[in-house]
């Protein structure tokens, strides 16, 4: 082995030194790009799918939530601050569509972001074996997403 | 004592009628007895383009075409920089394999006027007064 390395030319190494550095920065983008694509609207999905089925008791927790917010609203003093009674309010407004999606694409994006972080020597060698290898890190790229989600690192983890 | 005649200089480099003189040594030409020229680089420089080339075909997918052409053009510079980096190396019993690298157009003047020196200097050698030729 150490014999047949011996006679190929020195300059492969640098080449191949450059090579592999070349794949290590095209190897992140290419991830970040692919989640962009793919698993950053999967996660969109799954998160959307999530919420709906929990509106139905979100729903009812939240009448009952109203129901005792205004009872405490008519007990305040009417000394007490508008911006009290405002968050009071506030508490029980259900939440826009425009606001849970923009929450749900923030979390994504950084549940992405954390798996291209993790994977990163995944989706090298994925880059570097022009995709004849393909990584757990890279094929399972929605299941590490999913993971760092259940140990809530990007806000609560799903239910 | 007779002054040398310069044949070709570039730069830091100098090759006389005499001697070849480098930034670091002088070499005299009764020491050279093979001149070689070869380009160090050009086999990595060609496998980094051909892995360069593949990545594009098999990334084409997800490569910008920014990104594409950029590769292209790294692949394509990288050879040509092969192309251009040469070393020349002074073969001889007495002298352990000395190396210059250089442009591959100055490398090869080089080359020729250290061939010329070598051949008038041995032309000389054999026209020499008293010296039977057969």
């Amino acid at each position: 082995m150490l014999d047949t390395l011996g006679l190929l030319p020195k300059s492969i190494a640098p080449a191949a030194i450059a090579y592999l550095v070349l794949c290590y920065g095209l190897g992140d983008v290419f991830a970040q790009r692919r989640a962009g694509w793919l698993h950053i609207p999967a996660c969109q999905n799954g998160l959307g799918a999530d919420a709906a089925a929990a509106d139905v008791q979100t729903g009812l927790q939240q009448k009952l939530v109203r129901k005792y917010v205004d009872i405490i609203i008519k007990t305040l003093p009417p000394s007490m601050p508008k911006d009290v009674v405002r968050d009071l309010n506030d508490l029980t407004q259900p939440e826009t569509p425009g606001r849970r999606a923009q929450r749900f694409a923030d979390r994504c994006t950084c549940l992405a972001s954390a798996a291209r972080s993790e994977t990163r020597f995944d989706q090298t060698i994925w880059v570097a074996s022009l995709r004849f290898v393909e990584p757990a890190g890279v094929s399972n790229f929605h299941g590490v997403m999913t993971r760092l989600d259940g140990q809530g690192l990007c806000g609560k983890g799903r239910a | 004592m007779r002054e040398e005649t310069i044949l070709w200089r570039s730069g830091a480099f100098t090759v006389s009628d005499t001697n070849v003189r480098t930034h670091r040594v002088t070499v005299s030409l009764t020491d050279i007895d093979v001149v070689e020229v070869n380009r160090p680089l050009l086999i990595g420089a060609i496998a980094f383009a051909i892995l360069l080339l593949l990545l594009v075909l098999r990334f084409s997918d997800v490569l910008l075409v920014a990104e594409l052409l950029a590769l292209i053009g790294i692949g394509a510079l990288t050879v040509l920089a092969g192309l251009a980096v040469a070393r020349v190396q002074l073969h001889s019993l007495s002298i352990d394999g000395i190396a210059i690298v250089l442009p591959i157009w100055t490398a090869r003047a080089m080359r020729a006027a250290i061939d010329t020196a070598i051949r008038g200097r041995r032309e000389n050698r054999s026209a020499r007064p008293g010296r039977v030729t057969p």
